[in-house]
């Protein structure tokens, strides 16, 4: 008969607090856990347990941070107090700082376990962190030696019910060591460089008793301390489902409407709009975007003209542009120097905030130049169109066919196998410059196939009919 | 002839510990350095204190602890303390522990000396 004590309950999990973190570890570290965070001098190891242990104060807890290392406390607090994380007020009561140098000196490893024993159970901290693991590392005789040191903290962490973090500012890319093989967790912390640029990333590569989010994830150090970006593929999310509805949503665009069946695209459809620089594609989207109105409110994200410059053309095209800006939002970012999963999570932050019915992405071209999307390209983009459908938002991507002495990064098949419709837009000159629209594909409705060519009018552009040749 | 005045130093971070002393031993004074709580009480007979200055966030024993022990002893109920920490000196209110001078980390050297020499002895 079952008592029920073969049950073992699940381990309480420690949120970091720490912004993308816990995603990424499953909800936060394990209690009692003993956890090795890894990094090169300056990959931000010091900074992430700040914030980490600030969060756990702020929630009620109670940490002590024990130094191994030369950086005096006051010197900690100064870099400390510029984010929005640090409150001295907190400190000693609730983050207790303590140097355990002159312990490792005079007593060895074992002064220090000694220390961390005692600081562990005077201040009934919840976490302890431990910073300048390569010193105890350095003092240590043995491999063997320092395995027990780690052993030994174990054995307190589980016996207090206190976690703890490690900081070594070891490589993170070294290989395997003694104390690694010991801990229940490992998080490494990196820079990568993307020819002059460089982004910081973490890769959780160990963590037992749960599963986390793999590979690299980037993360920004801020004014509000660390914030990490879990990579958009990895990220658990419910996959769409009844997303796209055949209901249409105005293009905008007198005559491109009729178009489609369903009198405009598809609710919670994505289309990409094809051509090359200067056929219009930014000016359909403009048309697009000046359809918002609260209550069908639309996002535009933009790399190239910046919000002001977009409303000026509209205007001069005699779009009627949205005022309130609970209609029409902009989120303009510089050409290149972003990250990947920081634009897609500040996309999908902003439409699930605005509850905005339309997306425009002006254009592809700006993911497209990040770093690390070559590596990720068409994978990251099925992510995001996938998490804008499930939100059911109708979104316009632009995309720039470069020619044909330029390789591809994102060939138009690829970007035909991501969206529900893809427009193409042409430029032909004869005898003056002449655009032209067709509708490649429409997957959830039946479209008028022939081209069409975009007049200007005096309320916008218009998509008249090409007289057939034999006319 | 005068006796130069005797200092007792707690500190745990040991470079800032040395960095003081020999200041302080510079301006004349006879430094006798701990680096807790526990250490400063097993050398307060060697040490024998004009003043104690004691950093506030140690292992074991805490400064404001250690100077609520030294008040409780009639020999330093007395003895003139200056408090360094990189906390704000607001961390110590709770204690209700009587000090005649504060220092927040980090300091400069001259305002360190200026302090020190402004303290009564005991």
């Amino acid at each position: 008969m079952s008592t029920g004590a073969d049950k073992t309950s699940p381990i309480d999990r420690i949120p970091t607090g720490v912004p993308g973190l816990d995603e990424i570890l499953g909800g936060g570290l394990l209690r009692s856990g003993v956890y090795i965070f890894q990094g090169s001098p300056g990959a931000g190891k010091t900074i992430l347990a700040n914030h980490i242990v600030h969060r756990h104060a702020a929630g009620g807890g109670k940490v002590v941070y024990v130094t191994l290392l030369a950086e005096s406390h006051a010197r900690l607090f100064q870099h400390m107090e510029s984010f929005s994380f640090f409150h001295p007020d907190v400190v000693p009561e609730k983050v207790y700082y303590v140097s355990a140098f002159h312990a490792l000196r005079t007593d060895g490893l074992k002064g220090v376990i000694e220390l961390l024993r005692t600081e562990m159970r005077s201040h009934q901290a919840g976490i302890v962190v431990l910073d300048g693991l390569v010193m105890a590392a350095s003092a240590a005789e043995s491999d063997e030696e320092l395995k027990l040191f780690i052993s030994d903290i174990q054995t307190h962490s589980t016996l207090s019910g206190c976690t703890t973090l490690l900081l070594t500012s070891e490589n993170a890319d070294r290989p395997v060591s003694a104390e690694q093989t010991m801990v229940d967790g490992i998080v490494l912390l990196r820079e990568r460089a993307f020819g002059v640029r460089r982004e910081r990333n973490l890769e959780v590569v160990k963590f037992r008793g749960s599963s986390t989010l793999r590979g690299n994830h980037s993360f920004r150090i801020g004014p509000q301390g660390i914030v990490v970006y879990p990579r958009l593929e990895s990220a658990r999310r419910p996959g769409p489902t009844d997303c796209v509805h055949r209901t249409g949503v105005s293009t905008g665009v007198a005559g491109m409407d009729a178009m489609f069946d369903i009198n405009g695209y598809a609710k919670g459809s994505v289309t990409a709009l094809s051509g090359p620089s200067g056929c219009g594609k930014t000016t359909l989207a403009l048309h697009f975007a000046a359809q918002a109105r609260p209550g069908d409110s639309a996002l535009f994200v933009g790399f190239y003209e910046p919000p002001a410059l977009l409303r000026q053309v509209a205007e001069t095209l005699g779009l009627r542009w949205p005022d309130d800006p609970a209609a029409l939002e902009f989120m303009w970012q510089s050409f290149g120097e972003n990250m990947l999963d920081e634009l897609a999570a500040g996309i999908l932050e902003r439409v699930a905030h605005g509850r905005h019915a339309r997306v425009v992405i002006d254009g592809a071209g700006g993911l497209m130049a990040t770093p690390g999307f070559s590596d990720r390209g068409g994978a990251f983009l099925a992510a995001l169109t996938s998490e804008l459908r499930a939100q059911g938002t109708t979104t316009l991507i632009t995309v720039e066919q470069m020619d044909t002495s330029r390789a591809l990064v994102l060939d138009s098949a690829t970007m035909s196998a991501l969206a529900d419709n893809v427009l193409d837009l042409h430029m032909m000159k004869s005898p003056r410059m002449r655009r032209f629209a067709t509708i490649r594909k429409s997957r959830v409705s039946r479209c008028d196939l022939r081209e069409r060519e975009l007049t200007l009018t005096p309320t916008g552009v218009a998509l008249v009919e090409v007289p057939n040749i034999g006319d | 002839m005068t006796t130069a005045p005797r200092i007792l130093l707690v500190e745990d971070e040991l470079s800032s510990a040395e960095v003081l002393a020999l200041l302080l031993a510079d301006d004349g004074y006879e430094v006798t350095v701990a680096p807790d709580a526990r250490q400063a009480l097993l050398r307060l007979e060697e040490a024998a204190p004009d003043l104690l200055i004691t950093d506030f966030m140690m292992p074991g024993m805490n400064g404001a602890l250690l100077v609520k022990a030294l008040r409780d002893m009639p020999r330093y109920a007395a003895l003139p303390v200056l408090m360094i920490s990189g906390a704000p000196e607001s961390a110590l209110r709770s204690y209700a522990v009587p000090y005649q001078a504060f220092l927040r980390k980090p300091f400069s050297l001259d305002e360190f000396l200026k302090v020190v020499a402004s303290l009564p002895r005991a």
